[in-house]
């Protein structure tokens, strides 16, 4: 008898692609509509999960662009400590596609939001990215200018980059009333100070993301027509809801939102690519073991899964593995038969509150 | 309803595990290795079963000893799995003996061909790095132990090796060493000889794992997981051998005693199997010769 399903790949069902998945190999992705060339110049923008994206292209000594330099006068540390280097620019975390829409338009001159600086207790911090120095600056004006340099590396991003990786955070955030400027961090948390009257709460649907996310695209395409995409969904759980529910059920509904809206823009565009990172971090086949045990933070062993399955499959291989396979039967690979001397059995036996002296 | 194990290391444990999980029954281990036939014949004569891994002659011996048609013969594969401990493998002297390091039996292949060309302890350090595992296959062997692993149970089709291997296989390393289970592994083994024995014994809810001694552990060697290895199945890992004396030590003590341990030795005069791979001179003689 005929059916669909038969002749289908082995990843097309769950017994062979996740069940008998060897551990730390499990690899949800089977095609790549492009990948990252070796001259290609990649940028990466989005939540805190796209760090580590950043930072492996880095060790693979691929063109990881940064248009935001830290001064080369200061330590490592230093430049460290002030997050140059950790995305391409120094945005910070760009949680939501509307804060990213933003970024655009304020970098291009078509967006200037009506707050500007937010104090808060020792100085003055960016709205837009309040937590990128490590403390505030000392005046209004220190805050404007470093905005200044750092939208100019935004413009050379958009302009420049043939890749750009942006991992999609959130789906909650604070908004302005006045002009709907959108805060990667609630006012008051680390600046300014919050107001019903002033700031509302706001949780895109899976339409507003998926319209956010045509919107950003048109943009970006526009000024740079070459430019390819990489959406990936950040398996990081919220710290925090702000809607009257559990955590978790929040999660749930934010990560199933910019997963199914990364979907549908992926089928829309040949040029925009969806790497499941998300899958490989929180799909019920894994299971807690790549979290922290405070069920947020990734473990290392988590992320180098990922990066080993985007290297395999966005990445031109730079891989060292061999493709040696030894001989499996036993008799070729133990020629002699090998078993445990008597003493060992003996001990751990014993070792097992058994009796073996009478053997 | 008594029961007789007889089996290498695993013994002990398949018999803790098996008393948790059939509390009804008696079982009583009597190694194959070593094996007093009297008593093995004496026992065997007064039980109804008969739970046997190891060489298939010292059934039909036995049993040729044994006048019991009724005796009940559940038999079951010893088990090896390397994919966590690659690098672990035999040696032989002239003579048919093992070659020992510092963990016995359990030698380094790269440590072993590092001595054999010439190479000291500290040398040999340069070689434990993730490129050259990677380049020997040690990060790809999952695959090879698990067709290993279905190979060893194709003799004991009342077995299904899926029904060892997939709840183990997400719980990160349950080998001590390439054939000393830990007691995950074990426990798991007992389960399904369990069910050979008593069809309706609810093997799952029963959390033997918790309950039991891990012998294994507590007599003998657990191996260092390399970390890259580790790396690559999605666990943890260190360059850490516990000994049988429950010290722990690193790699460069490890190497320093294994060497001191081969150097009583001619190297031509050791035989190991996998180091005729020709990837082990491939990829480690180029290292070796630019370290020298």
């Amino acid at each position: 008898m005929s059916h669909p399903y038969r002749g289908l790949p082995s990843h097309q069902f769950w017994n062979t692609g996740v069940t008998q998945a060897p551990p730390g190999a499990l690899d949800p992705m089977t095609s790549a509509k492009f990948q990252i060339q070796p001259g290609d110049q990649v940028a990466t923008m989005g939540s805190c999960f796209a760090q580590h994206i950043s930072r492996h292209l880095v060790k693979r000594g691929l063109s990881y662009f940064i248009a935001e330099q830290g001064n080369p006068n200061d330590s490592d540390e230093t430049n460290s400590a002030r997050n140059y280097g950790v995305f391409s620019a120094r945005y910070g975390n760009v949680y939501t596609v509307r804060q990213g829409i933003q970024l655009i338009d304020r970098a291009f001159g078509e967006f200037s939001p009506s707050e500007q600086v937010w104090e808060t207790v020792n100085g003055y911090v960016d709205p837009y990215r309040p937590q990128i120095e490590p403390k505030p600056w000392d005046s209004p004006e220190q805050v404007v200018q470093s905005r200044d340099e750092h939208l100019e590396a935004v413009r050379r991003i958009f302009l420049e980059s043939d890749v750009l990786v942006f991992t999609l955070g959130l789906t909650e955030t604070f908004i302005s009333k006045t002009d709907g400027s959108v805060f990667p961090v609630a006012p008051g948390v680390s600046g300014g100070s919050y107001s019903d009257d002033q700031y509302a709460f706001i949780n895109f649907g899976v339409s507003e993301v998926i319209a956010d996310l045509q919107i950003f695209i048109a943009k970006a395409r526009k000024l740079n027509p070459n430019l390819r995409i990489i959406l990936t969904v950040s398996p990081v759980p919220l710290i925090a809801t702000f809607e009257p529910r559990h955590v978790l059920v929040s999660t749930t509904i934010s990560k199933a939102t910019l997963r199914v809206a990364a979907d549908e823009i992926t089928k829309l565009y040949p040029f925009v690519e969806y790497f499941p990172s998300y899958e490989i971090i929180s799909g019920s086949a894994i299971g807690a073991p790549y979290f922290e045990p405070d069920l947020r933070q990734v473990r290392q062993v988590g992320v180098d899964h990922v990066m080993r399955i985007f290297e395999k499959h966005m990445l031109q291989s730079t891989s060292n593995s061999s493709n040696f396979v030894p001989d499996t039967a036993p008799v070729v690979s133990q020629p002699r038969n090998v078993v445990c001397d008597e003493e060992t059995i003996m001990n751990t036996l014993n070792a097992s509150g058994l009796p073996a002296n009478d053997h | 309803m008594r029961v007789v194990i007889s089996s290498n290391c695993m013994t002990g444990g398949l018999t803790s595990a098996l008393s948790l999980l059939l509390p009804a029954a008696k079982f009583d281990p009597i190694p194959y290795v070593g094996v007093n036939e009297t008593v093995l014949d004496e026992q065997l004569a007064v039980s109804e079963a008969w739970l046997l891994s190891g060489p298939e002659g010292l059934q039909s011996a036995t049993l040729g000893r044994v006048n019991k048609p009724n005796l009940r013969v559940i038999r079951f594969p010893d088990l090896y799995f390397n994919a966590f401990h690659p690098d672990q493998v035999y040696a032989w002297m002239r003579d048919g003996s093992t070659v020992d390091c510092a963990t016995g039996p359990y030698n380094s292949a790269i440590a072993l061909w590092a001595w054999q060309h010439g190479l000291n302890a500290q040398q040999t350090i340069s070689l434990f790095t993730p490129e050259v595992f990677g380049a020997l296959g040690y990060h790809d062997r999952w695959q090879v132990s698990i067709d290993r692993l279905r190979h060893d149970f194709v003799p004991f089709p009342h077995l299904d090796y899926r029904d060892f291997i997939i709840p183990l296989q997400r719980a990160g390393n349950f080998m001590h060493t390439v054939n000393h289970p830990k007691v995950a592994a074990m426990a798991q083994m007992a389960r399904l000889l369990a069910k050979q024995i008593d069809p309706t014994v609810d093997t799952e809810s029963i959390p033997v794992e918790n309950m039991m001694v891990d012998g294994l552990f507590m007599a003998s060697v657990s191996w260092s997981v390399y970390p890259s290895v580790a790396n690559a199945l999605g666990i943890k890992g260190a360059f850490m051998w516990k000994l049988e004396d429950h010290s722990v030590i690193g790699l460069e003590e490890f190497l320093q005693r294994s060497f001191a341990k081969y150097d009583v030795q001619q190297p031509h005069d050791v035989d190991c199997h996998e180091l005729l791979w020709p990837i082990y001179d491939e990829v480690l003689l180029p290292i070796a010769n630019g370290g020298k």
